[in-house]
């Protein structure tokens, strides 16, 4: 509110985050009164809690005068009690007086556009992500394993026909057959859609580990120690689980710390597509997805979910590389 | 094959090496793999370096011809001579100059020396066509004249195969061609027949032979095989982690053995002479390390004569016969050593 | 006869009509207590031969005997135990034959732990016991293959047949991958191993002055046919089958006056393919000696005296 001023046919109103320089650059028009008399304006544009500059020019209903006030108002934030209590942010039974103060919860890493707490929710999506990034993959090298190593060391037709299996396998469309495993499987309001997507990723990842270690056990039986044991009266079980598996150990553990951050990145690639995780279930991909609408007023939305993916994929795949390096120089040990 | 020219008609050899030293910085340390070499090949002869595994035998020539990786490989003392001109330590323009058309080189496997994606005969003109400048099709009658000279049948028509169309002794013939196209004054030939069967050995062998003949060449042979060395070398140079024990003529060597490895290593091999059922005598033990290797005689810990000085003390090379320049690096030369049996010991005096 | 062979073939179908005759009709005997050794060039088969008759390979054809008893054509794990005491083979590749995931103890101790008839202390005592008679540090039973050279990988593995006490033991290539000096160490390991255990052995090697100096008798193979057996001494200095001949002849001597005073037929052509043979005899295109028969007719085999087998139409 302000004071009338003599002759004003009505009254413009501004608002700048900064102390004016001039008539020129008093900021946002935020409206204005028709009447002399009306002196009073109320903001209900997008306040935070800073300082603003709210300057009043007078008006002759036409033109604005050379003069103007400005005056420094920093909003106070004031809710209910009711409203206070929905949301969490006292007891219902705390006694409390009117005009007291209540703190807010600090949120370190800010709010999405629902003011859910970011770190929250990161924290959630990373047990969504992780738990999908590290069982679909330890389940389909698995059964990769017994696949591949199965086909490799029975040979023949019966190794050609699993192999031909794996191939149909990969040749199928990845996302198409997600969208069709997510229809089929029907996704329920209030269901999170975690498992089948599990289920969905191990059964297209499972063909390219099958391949390795097939390409393993085919190379290991032809060595020597198979050819010894075997002559000593070893069974087929026998040499697979304790020469050919422990001989295999290596390519595996490799391939299983780069399946990780491939899983979690496919997971993260399908949420953010909407193909993923349903809502309100967090995952690092959909809040990309949330984040990008936002991108140029609440970049932080955006870049906290990314960096999380970005920072795991990198750790896992440099714990992969560490791995194969250390097995490598330990093979060469061996010449 | 006679005995080397005396001592009158003194040519000066075509390659000199002196006091070759290559280290290798590992993971693990520095291996000296070669510590102190010396040789030379004269013209027209056939010198093998013969030696175990890891005697450092591949490495020598390998440093002399430049195709050692030198971040891990060092070249840290001695010099090669090929004709009086310095061959260490070029860059790789100027040792292009003179490798593959000086010396020419020839590996064990063919399969893995020879680039699979390239046609015999466009392997062999390449060479010509970067180092002798001619056109590709000169190139490729050249080539097959090469391949002709080593006697493969149809070498027009092998010209234009692959090398997976090769059977294994074909393939050596094949590299041997490549080897000759700028006409090399020497071959150097690393384990040539050790991947081969018995027979296709023997003919490979007597094409080199051949061949030295015919272009008036040297060949460096590097071998494990002692019965190779004698068919093939005029002069020979054993090796033993990373030194020339012992070095003379094929005779020397041989009849005249004055070094224990080199005789361990003859009495190691059954023998289809007179004495071919007597008993084979092994050298006990295994090659020292070479991420230390011994201050005195490498060989110390194997030697069934080593006396209280070889453990530290390491054996200068001592002259044997001067006509041949027969020498071995043991102190048993040293006059004042004891006699032992089966080892020729001339400058010892046994009276005593 | 300890072991006996009567037309044992081998050979394996390639896909597309192709039948690779690996070993082709081989008769062998192998007295009791006899070394007997095998030679032949890339593609001759020893090897193959030497798997079939102990069953790692499964036999296409003919019989193979162990004093007298049939031995099965096809051996399944149970065949392979029960023979296990019997037969026994040392591999080639010092490399590759030992797991580089076990430690020597259980390398060594392995064909016992599968007999199941001693306890793991037993096992130890025995390997232990096993190790010292190979010439290796009893304490190194608990490192890894990798630990050890290609000579002492070659002794372990030698521990391994040997510590089941088989009477028959196939040795293929055992020396072929070590250094000369070394190769010295095995072979009187398995002389004295041999003495001592009353050991029949087939040593199958392409180094034909070592087979000489080792074995008895010898018997020379030629893409998957026996050409010649007899005496060791008698057949490496008086070879008679042509191929023979040439082997002798292209094998070099360690002895400079001796090489140089050597005349030398090299031999002709490229060995042929072992798929799909015809009749005839394998030699034919490159004999210095055929005939004109030699080439469409198989030569039956002849007794030159009471040792002495040749495959040859000149004896016929």
């Amino acid at each position: 509110m302000w004071d009338p001023v003599e002759g004003a046919g009505g009254y413009n109103i501004y608002r700048n985050q900064r102390l004016p320089e001039g008539i020129n650059d008093l900021g946002l028009p935020l409206g204005s009164t028709l009447a002399g008399n009306e002196v009073s304006y109320e903001d209900r544009l997008n306040l935070e809690s800073r300082p603003y500059f709210y300057s009043i020019v007078s008006t002759d209903g036409f033109d604005e005068s050379y003069q103007y006030s400005t005056v420094e108002v920093t909003p106070t934030l004031a809710i209910t009690f009711d409203e206070a209590i929905n949301r969490g942010l006292i007891q219902a039974d705390e006694g409390r007086a009117l005009n007291s103060e209540i703190k807010l919860e600090f949120h370190p890493l800010g709010t999405d556009y629902l003011g859910r707490d970011m770190l929250a929710r990161l924290m959630e999506g990373a047990r969504v992500s992780l738990f999908i990034g590290i069982c679909a993959p330890f389940l389909f090298v698995f059964f990769g394993i017994v696949y591949g190593g199965f086909a490799g060391y029975i040979g023949g037709k019966l190794d050609q026909l699993l192999m031909r299996f794996a191939d149909f396998v990969v040749a199928l469309p990845f996302l198409l057959f997600m969208i069709l495993f997510k229809i089929g499987f029907g996704i329920g309001p209030g269901e999170s859609g975690v498992i089948p997507m599990l289920i969905a990723l191990v059964i297209l990842g499972w063909p390219s580990t099958a391949r390795l270690v097939r390409g393993q056990v085919l190379q290991i039986r032809e060595q020597g120690y198979i050819e010894a044991a075997r002559l000593l009266g070893g069974k087929d079980h026998y040499l697979i689980i304790r020469h050919i598996i422990p001989n295999t150990m290596g390519v595996i553990l490799v391939t299983l710390t780069f399946a990780v951050p491939a899983a979690i990145f496919t997971e993260a690639f399908l949420s953010f597509i909407g193909m993923g995780v349903a809502p309100p279930t967090p995952s690092w991909g959909s809040m990309c997805n949330e984040g990008v609408k936002t991108m140029l007023s609440h970049p932080h939305e955006l870049i906290f979910p990314a960096l999380f993916i970005s920072v795991t994929v990198l750790a896992f795949n440099l714990l992969g590389d560490g791995l194969t390096e250390a097995l490598d120089s330990r093979m060469r040990s061996r010449e | 094959m006679s005995e080397p020219p005396n001592a009158e008609q003194k040519v000066d050899p075509i390659l000199e090496v002196s006091n070759l030293t290559v280290e290798f910085a590992t993971y693990g340390g520095n291996v000296q793999a070669v510590r102190g070499v010396d040789f030379h090949v004269e013209h027209g002869e056939t010198l093998a370096i013969v030696g175990e595994s890891g005697c450092g035998k591949s490495v020598t020539v390998q440093s002399i011809m430049g195709i050692i990786p030198m971040p891990p490989g060092k070249i840290t003392a001695g010099s090669a001579k090929l004709n009086g001109k310095e061959i260490l330590g070029l860059n790789s323009k100027e040792a292009n100059k003179f490798r593959g058309v000086e010396i020419g080189m020839i590996f064990q496997d063919p399969m893995t020396s020879l680039n699979p994606t390239m046609t015999i005969g466009d392997q062999i003109a390449e060479t010509l066509m970067v180092h002798r400048h001619v056109s590709k099709a000169e190139g490729r009658k050249r080539a097959i004249a090469l391949l002709e000279k080593t006697h493969i049948p149809d070498a027009e028509k092998r010209a234009s195969q692959y090398p997976f169309e090769f059977s294994g002794g074909m393939l050596q013939r094949a590299m041997i061609a490549q080897s000759l196209a700028c006409n090399p004054t020497i071959l150097i030939a690393d384990e040539p027949t050790t991947a081969l069967d018995v027979t296709i050995q023997a003919q490979i062998l007597e094409l080199m032979q051949e061949l030295q003949r015919t272009e008036n060449m040297s060949i460096i042979l590097i071998t494990h095989d002692l019965a190779v060395v004698a068919k093939m070398a005029d002069r020979v140079a054993v090796m033993y982690t990373g030194q020339v024990v012992e070095t003379g003529t094929v005779n020397d060597i041989f009849y005249r053995s004055s070094h224990p490895y080199t005789l361990g290593l003859k009495v190691a091999m059954p023998s289809n002479k007179s004495d071919r059922d007597k008993k084979l005598t092994p050298i006990e033990g295994s090659p020292p390390d070479l991420f230390s290797p011994p201050v005195g005689c490498g060989y110390f810990a194997r030697c069934p004569h080593a006396m209280k000085l070889c453990e530290h003390h390491q054996p200068p090379e001592l002259l044997i016969a001067k006509e041949s320049s027969h020498t071995s690096r043991c102190w048993l030369q040293h006059p004042d050593a004891p006699a032992v049996e089966g080892l020729h010991q001339p400058g010892v005096d046994h009276a005593g | 006869m300890l072991v006996r062979t009567d037309n044992l073939q081998k050979y394996f179908d390639i896909g597309r009509n192709q039948r690779l005759h690996a070993v082709d009709g081989i008769s062998l005997d192998i007295a009791e207590n006899e070394i007997v050794g095998l030679v032949g060039e890339s593609g001759s088969g020893k090897s193959t031969f030497g798997k079939t008759l102990i069953g790692l390979h499964h036999r296409t054809g003919g019989e193979a005997y162990f004093r007298d008893k049939l031995l099965p054509a096809r051996f399944t794990a149970a065949d392979h135990l029960k023979y296990s005491k019997e037969l026994q083979m040392i591999f080639q590749d010092p490399y590759s034959s030992l797991n580089p995931r076990m430690t020597i103890l259980d390398v060594v101790g392995e064909g016992l732990h599968i007999q199941g008839q001693h306890s793991r202390a037993q096992i130890k005592e025995l390997v232990a016991d096993w190790l010292a008679k190979v010439g290796l540090n009893a304490d190194h039973m608990s490192r890894y293959p990798h630990e050890f050279s290609g000579g002492q990988r070659q002794r372990i593995g030698i521990a391994r047949a040997m510590i089941i006490q088989p009477k028959f033991v196939v040795c293929d290539e055992p020396i072929s991958a070590l250094d000369v000096s070394v190769q010295a160490q095995v072979v009187n390991l398995l002389e004295e191993l041999k003495q001592s255990l009353g050991l029949t052995m087939l040593f199958i090697a392409h180094d034909l002055s070592m087979v000489r100096y080792v074995s008895d008798r010898m018997a020379v193979m030629y893409l998957g046919c026996l050409v010649e057996s007899g005496p060791s001494n008698e057949l490496f200095f008086d070879p008679q089958h042509p191929y023979t001949q040439l082997l002798i002849e292209s094998n070099p001597e360690p002895d400079p006056d001796h090489e140089r005073q050597r005349k030398h037929i090299p031999i002709r052509g490229e060995i042929s393919s072992p798929v799909n043979v015809t009749a005839g005899c394998r030699f034919a295109d490159r004999c210095p000696k055929a005939l004109a028969h030699c080439k469409t007719v198989t030569p039956k085999v002849t007794k030159l005296s009471e040792n002495r087998l040749v495959a040859c139409h000149l004896f016929e």
